[in-house]
């Protein structure tokens, strides 16, 4: 009988203890889940619709007169920021309509940046001269405009209006009506 | 007389011609096949642009032979493998690299595992002890009956009310 209990007390004795260290296991483990789960969290490029357009400076490349464009210095215009790379089929469909749109829309106050997304600089300028585009492209320099503008791949294409605000996002290839209506609408607005 | 001290001249010289010859061909012949050993194993250092857990050596997608190929004319230019990856890394961003750099932000994802691992083993040691040195102090616990002491653990809280309660149980807490 003696033994017994002698074996019972002593589990009963470090049980607070063993508790304690139960609790403290567990929070960490909620801690690092929650930071796990925080990480997870990611936003992506439809919820920033109707919210100012982040600010950035794309280099350009070389065959461009200025050496740079800074989104900030359009305000007042209406800007497409097109995503694309040379190795995106699907650009191919857009491709052509885009440099179209801008040659229609350039004197009318629209401004066209192509965001040149995770590729090589030899064949985006092989498919910039196969397409003849001629308005504004670079390359996204450590990807943070793509990050900014949480772009789900390519090609994407963002309508800010005059006040600076996004007022469209296009995923994948675009139509002409579609491009041109959302111009047209753009333009309106005061 | 005069064309045997020649001949070993004229050897000498056409040796040497070889040679400087050889030397001004070798380097344009070499510069135009890269080591793709070494093409591999900077690929390897560089993570998919466009998929996810699959480093640019094993992937099979356009991007990632572009990537490559671009990766082949670095080594041919004799960019060394830092340079190389630095580029990747300036041009697309750090999440390209396999490994995060050891600065900044990231310095902690190298940091913290080290951190944790020796927290956790102090931790560890320190309960194990705490553990080990409570052992129990005796305890005379007095069954009825039998009019003597034994000895048990835990004289104090809860085993009291514990012991109690075996004496309730087995009907001799009549002491």
């Amino acid at each position: 009988m003696i033994e017994q209990i002698e074996q019972v007390l002593p589990q009963q004795q470090s049980a607070t203890g063993r508790n304690v260290t139960i609790v403290a296991g567990t929070v960490f483990l909620l801690g690092l889940l929650t930071i796990f789960a925080i990480g997870l969290q990611k936003i992506e490029s439809g919820e920033l619709q109707g919210r100012p357009a982040s600010n950035f400076t794309l280099p350009l490349f070389d065959q461009f007169e200025q050496d740079e464009i800074t989104l900030n210095e359009l305000q007042g215009q209406v800007v497409i920021i097109n995503f694309w790379a040379s190795w995106c089929v699907e650009c191919f469909k857009e491709a052509a309509l885009l440099e179209q749109a801008w040659r229609d829309y350039k004197d009318a106050g629209v401004m066209f940046i192509g965001v040149d997304y995770l590729d090589t600089e030899e064949l985006a300028l092989a498919y910039m001269a196969d397409y003849d585009i001629t308005y504004p492209s670079g390359p996204d320099m450590g990807s943070t405009i793509s990050r900014d503008y949480a772009i789900t791949g390519v090609p994407e294409t963002f309508f800010i209006d005059k006040a600076g605000n996004i007022a469209h996002i296009k995923i994948g290839p675009i139509e002409k009506s579609e491009l041109y209506d959302l111009l047209d609408t753009l333009l309106a607005e005061e | 007389m005069k064309s045997i001290t020649f001949l070993p001249k004229l050897i000498l010289i056409i040796l040497l011609a070889t040679c400087i010859l050889l030397l001004a061909l070798s380097p344009p012949a070499l510069a135009q096949e890269p080591d793709y050993d070494r093409v591999n194993a900077i690929a390897e250092q560089l993570n998919c642009p466009t998929c996810a857990g699959i480093n640019l050596a094993d992937c099979r997608t356009q991007t990632c032979a572009q990537w490559k190929d671009q990766i082949s004319e670095f080594v041919t230019e004799g960019q060394s493998d830092q340079q190389i990856l630095d580029y990747f890394a300036t041009r697309f961003g750090e999440q390209v690299l396999q490994e995060p750099p050891k600065r900044g932000f990231t310095l902690s994802l190298w940091i913290l595992p080290v951190i944790a691992f020796l927290v956790g083993g102090l931790w560890l040691i320190y309960t194990l002890r705490r553990w080990s040195s409570q052992q129990p102090a005796p305890v005379p616990i007095r069954l009825a009956g039998e009019g003597r002491a034994a000895t048990s653990t835990n004289s104090h809280g809860p085993s009291d009310y514990y012991l109690e309660q075996v004496n309730k149980d087995l009907g001799t807490d009549e002491i």
